[in-house]
């Protein structure tokens, strides 16, 4: 007995593209024209003359006025993005929606053409649809870009980077519509194509991101949802929009489109497949429907965790189950509710109900678990190859711009230290260790720092708030000579790539220049003092004060092509050294050039300091040996700030000379030095000093007690509840008010917080002085904390 | 030559033809028969190659029906409802067909054309039932099958444009040697129309044979005596299906040639004894009745 289950008939062997596939190509071009002609009608109204528009306010021979650079021109990329996430399923649902039908699919299945070829006419024909407008559109856009934008960019830049974007526009449209398609002819209904084809197109990616979510609100886990992206095409798409056309983008689309021309074989594979009579039905039950059913019972559980469900639970485990209780079943019923028309054949499928809740469970008990264990592990030290530190501080500030064919492109500076030594690996695990013992899950103790180890088994990812009590490992690790050598702005320079190196003395004022043929001597010297710092003395500037500062500044334009790639690699701009005390080498090669940087005679130069109040950024601890910031008198000029001006010559010495460069911790105020220059402007340098320094300095001058960090972390976990929603910027006048504010001793005392012991009697003066805390309603003084250190 | 050997088409639970095995000639003009839903669409499904068999094997001169584009350039199947394309004419469908079936014959279809009131231009949406059929049936016939399958073949036409398609089949099996395969309830024409029958009932054929043979099977008695012998008397020499009575008369259906019942009854000496044939609708209730489905049992 034979079946005809099989369609290997040898008498079905056919000429795949004959005239016949062209004829059925042309005909489903032909009866739906009128919706792509539509279609493509609005896409070019939505691309070509927003691109016009955007193109024509440029005066291309005006660089000054207006910069640009090549990716800012494909805006359009949002609109293809969008359209994309729509317009290839619709497409695909469209061309299949006879088989939705059970006249259309008698009509067509009963034709004399094989299924292989009714299926690729109308793929093809879905290309069509999809792919001229978009190419049309691109195309139109670019010629746009090349009368409205040359010679501001090179025709050249604007036709490499459009057809760029469109190269992977095209594949990505390609292969929405060719996964939309494999849904398409296994789909009995219009609900059914539309729903899963979304579904399958963004399917992993988003369990991914869930699971990646979850994982991310363990203590210390950070696992990048990057990779996820890439494992869908809507997580692609979503991925690459604010940067279309670069190295990656291009690979992925090419995986993709590979994909895709596999698909279309799945494709044919699944529509040989397809029965008839499955037209018209609602509620099949297939395997894949019902994995599209658990699927939206996840993430409904996840949406109701993380919405509705959220704010009621304090326990996360909790959280989970009751979201997986409510949510699995109820995203369950949506999908067969919508699927099915009703739940006429519910009682099929409701069996599978337990297994979505079931399913859902994996996300308590990987909560419940720590990540399956993952929280608490620690990598051994003979699995670590290295480990790449990420510190959140201001060594962001070391970035740079450089001007690149008619617009300026920011260079974010190299901040991720990578540790290879044994040393530098035991301090970071030491690190890690010490974190899992504070439990700091609301990470509100200390810096934030996140470090990914690079093991034999793969990355290990963490990041954590270190407590007041790691800084003396903090130090060391700052101080390890790989850390130093891959975060120091002078490890970068090169002598060709600086523009001129300028010496301040200890009061900060200038004492001159180097000469050009001495950068490298003095590049050599600076690094040879630089990784002799030991972690005791990085922030003691009274063991190793400050004795002068070196200010690196960058060339900004040349005409030397090899210069200018050297530029363009320098992760750093302007910087400014601080020359401690212990740099012998440097000290002995700028004595022997003539530059007394020890010298305090400028001193008489400043016309006042100004002592301010600890703002937000300045509340970060800086490890760093050199900064580059520079203030302007207008800052401290704004009338809103809380200021103490001292212009007595003796307390200015004395506070100069107790100051530091760098905040040194979080009880610093920022101090300026305001005086005029050669050029008659009235600059200000910034420096910092310890405000019990400051108190014991200037003892007739009433100035408020700044919080400890130790003291800091005593009040944080009040400045995460509601009342924070209180705190409020300080007038000048209030910083005293005990009348209306209670004190710190005050609020020490009411809740017993031992912050008296250890305090010179300056301190304990300024503690009962200074305003602090209205009770029920919060610290007004404080509102610029957001933690201890940042 | 059709050949079905245990043929088996299940929908879900539901098994629409149980090991269905049957042949039917070429040239023959074939009517598929049977109670609602006994499988005659199923069947006529499959053999357009829209169904894919369960199990079994169903062939048209040994070669599968299913995913075979070649064999279904001679099949045209005109099922029970037309599918109206959107914004589609009889024009454009012809169009679409002349493009797909190799035999298509575009002299044929202005002819067809002539004969029938249909605008070719018009739109499907338009056109009523019976005119959807009409175009149905020129396109059909225009793509000069060696098979058509018609299901409901004359549902929605006139009497006249029914008279007038009866004579194109028929005058199409005449010279091109058509195979017709007609699965209706109208008995009626299909008695005018076919010259074999195949009865399916539960997804199985109950009998399949020739319509002459079959009428010859069968014969409706009316038999008048005094006295009037009890239906026992009847029954040692008759098969008989039905027997009714009233007062001297007595009316039967029996299973036998007609000619040889006659003779049997004669010895009984009746005043009256008449033999008719039955038409083949009486003949499918029948043997509806024999097997359990008939009108008694329907709920009033």
């Amino acid at each position: 007995m034979t079946t005809t289950t099989s369609s290997s008939n040898p008498t079905n062997s056919e000429k795949l593209f004959d005239r016949q596939m062209l004829r059925l190509y042309v005909n489903t071009l032909r009866q739906n024209i009128l919706p792509m002609l539509i279609y493509t009608v609005c896409l070019l109204l939505v691309t070509v003359f927003p691109t016009f528009s955007q193109g024509n306010s440029v005066d291309p021979y005006d660089p000054y006025s207006y910069s640009v650079s090549a990716s800012e021109l494909n805006t359009v990329n949002y609109v293809y993005a969008i359209l994309c996430f729509i317009i290839p399923v619709l497409v695909s649902t469209m061309l299949f929606h006879y088989l939705h039908n059970r006249l259309s699919v008698d009509f067509y299945h009963s034709m004399p053409v094989s299924r292989t070829k009714l299926f690729l006419s109308r793929y093809f024909a879905g290309l069509t649809f999809l792919l001229a407008p978009l190419a049309l559109s691109s195309l139109l856009c670019i010629l746009c870009q090349q009368f409205l934008y040359v010679p501001l960019l090179s025709a050249a830049t604007i036709w490499q980077e459009g057809l760029g974007n469109l190269g992977i526009w095209l594949m990505m449209y390609t292969a929405v519509f060719t996964f939309s398609c494999m849904v398409a002819v296994t789909s009995s209904n219009v609900i059914e194509s539309l729903v899963y084809s979304a579904a399958i197109n963004g399917a992993v990616t988003g369990i991914g991101v869930i699971f990646i979510s979850y994982s991310n609100t363990l203590y210390g886990i950070r696992v990048s949802a990057d990779p996820t992206f890439m494992l869908s095409p809507y997580g692609v798409i979503a991925r690459i929009i604010d940067d279309v056309y670069n190295t990656r983008s291009l690979v992925v689309s090419l995986v993709w489109l590979v994909l895709a021309i596999l698909g279309v074989f799945a494709c044919i594979w699944l529509y040989r497949r397809y029965h008839s009579e499955w037209a018209q039905q609602w509620g099949r039950q297939s395997i894949f429907s019902q994995i599209m059913k658990l699927l939206a019972g996840f993430l409904m559980a996840f949406i109701l965790g993380s919405s509705v469900l959220e704010p009621v639970f304090d326990n996360r485990v909790l959280l989970t189950i009751v979201s997986a209780l409510i949510g699995a079943p109820l995203g369950f019923l949506l999908v067969e509710g919508a699927t099915g028309k009703g739940f006429s054949s519910l009682y099929k499928s409701a069996k599978f109900i337990p297994l979505a809740i079931l399913v859902c469970m994996i996300c308590p008990l990987f909560l419940a678990t720590d990540g399956f264990g993952m929280v608490s592990k620690v990598p051994e030290a003979k699995d670590v190859e290295s480990v790449e530190i990420n510190h959140y501080s201001d060594i962001i500030v070391y970035a740079r711009y450089y001007y690149d064919n008619g617009s300026y492109t920011y260079v974010s500076a190299r901040e991720n230290p990578v540790l290879t030594t044994p040393e530098g690996i035991e301090l970071i695990r030491q690190l890690h260790q010490n974190a899992l013992e504070e439990q700091d899950y609301q990470g509100l103790k200390g810096n934030n720092i996140e470090f990914t180890y690079e093991t034999s088994h793969g990355e290990i990812t963490r990041n954590y708030s270190f407590a007041e009590s790691d800084l003396p490992l903090l130090l060391e690790l700052y101080c390890q000579p790989e850390f130093l050598q891959q975060t120091q702005p002078v490890f970068f320079y090169q002598p060709e790539v600086l523009g001129s190196v300028t010496v301040s003395d200890c009061t900060t004022f200038p004492a001159g220049s180097i000469k050009q043929e001495n950068y490298a001597q003095l590049l050599d010297a600076v690094r040879t003092d630089l990784l002799t710092m030991t972690s005791d003395r990085l922030l003691d500037y009274t063991a190793d004060p400050a004795v002068g500062y070196l200010n690196w500044n960058i060339k900004q334009k040349t005409t030397d092509p090899e210069i200018e790639v050297l530029l363009k690699e320098l992760p750093y701009d302007r910087s400014t050294l601080v020359i401690r005390s212990s740099y012998k080498t440097t000290l002995a090669l700028l004595s022997q050039w003539g530059f007394e940087v020890e010298s305090t005679e400028q001193l008489s130069k400043i016309d006042s300091v100004s002592i301010l109040m600890p703002e937000y950024s300045d509340v970060s601890l800086n490890l760093g040996l050199a900064y580059s910031n520079e203030y302007y008198p207008s800052y401290i000029k704004n009338e809103d700030q809380i200021k103490w001006q001292l212009s007595d010559p003796q307390q200015i010495e004395q506070v100069v000379a107790a100051a530091s460069p760098i905040r040194t911790s979080v009880a610093c105020h920022p101090l300026y030095l305001n005086f005029t220059n050669e050029s008659g402007e009235e600059v200000s340098h910034r420096l910092y000093i310890e405000n019990s320094t400051l108190l014991s300095i200037l003892k007739d001058v009433q100035l408020p007690y700044l919080l400890s960090s130790s003291e800091l972390n005593d009040i944080l976990s009040p400045l995460t509840e509601s009342n924070w929603n209180y705190a409020h910027w300080m007038e000048q006048d209030e910083v005293f008010d005990t009348q209306t504010y209670w004190s710190v001793a005050e609020y020490a005392r009411q809740n017993d917080l031992d912050w008296f012991s250890g305090k010179t009697p300056e301190q304990l003066n300024a503690m009962e002085q200074t305003a602090f805390y209205e009770p029920g309603e919060g610290f007004p003084l404080y509102s610029n904390y957001a933690s201890m250190m940042d | 030559m059709i050949k079905s050997e245990a043929l088996t088409k299940r929908f879900g639970q539901t098994t629409a033809l149980d090991h269905l095995s049957t042949s039917i000639e070429e040239g023959c003009i074939y009517g598929l028969v049977g109670s609602n839903g006994a499988g005659k669409s199923t069947f006529l499904r499959l053999l357009a190659g829209i169904y894919r068999p369960t199990e079994g094997s169903l062939t048209i001169n040994d070669a599968p029906v299913y995913e075979n584009s070649k064999l279904k350039q001679d099949i045209f199947f005109i099922p029970d409802e037309i599918y109206q394309m959107p914004g589609g004419s009889m024009d454009s469908m012809a169009r679409i067909y002349s493009s797909l079936y190799s035999n298509w014959s575009t002299e044929r279809y202005t002819e067809l054309i002539k004969r029938f009131p249909i605008q070719p231009e018009r739109k499907l949406s338009a056109c009523s039932k019976g005119m959807r059929r009409q175009i149905a049936i020129i396109l059909g016939l225009s793509c000069m099958p060696k098979y058509l399958l018609l299901d409901e073949a004359f549902d929605g036409l006139d009497p006249v444009i029914r008279v007038a398609v009866r004579k194109l089949i028929a005058d199409d099996i005449l010279q091109r040697g058509t195979t017709v395969l007609i699965a209706s309830h109208n008995l009626r024409e299909l008695e005018d129309m076919c010259d074999h029958v195949g009865l399916l009932h539960g997804g199985k054929i109950l009998f399949q044979r020739e319509l002459s043979e079959l009428q010859q099977g069968f014969a409706k008695i009316q038999f008048v005596a005094k006295p009037l012998p009890a239906r026992e008397e009847f029954a040692k020499q008759l098969d008989i299906i039905s027997f009714k009575t009233s007062g001297s008369i007595a009316e039967m259906v029996v299973r036998g040639n007609p000619h040889e019942i006659q003779q049997k009854l004669e010895r009984l000496h009746p005043l009256l004894c008449e033999s008719v044939p039955l038409t083949l609708e009486e003949i499918f209730i029948t043997e509806m009745e024999a097997v359990g489905y008939d009108y008694n049992n329907v709920l009033f």
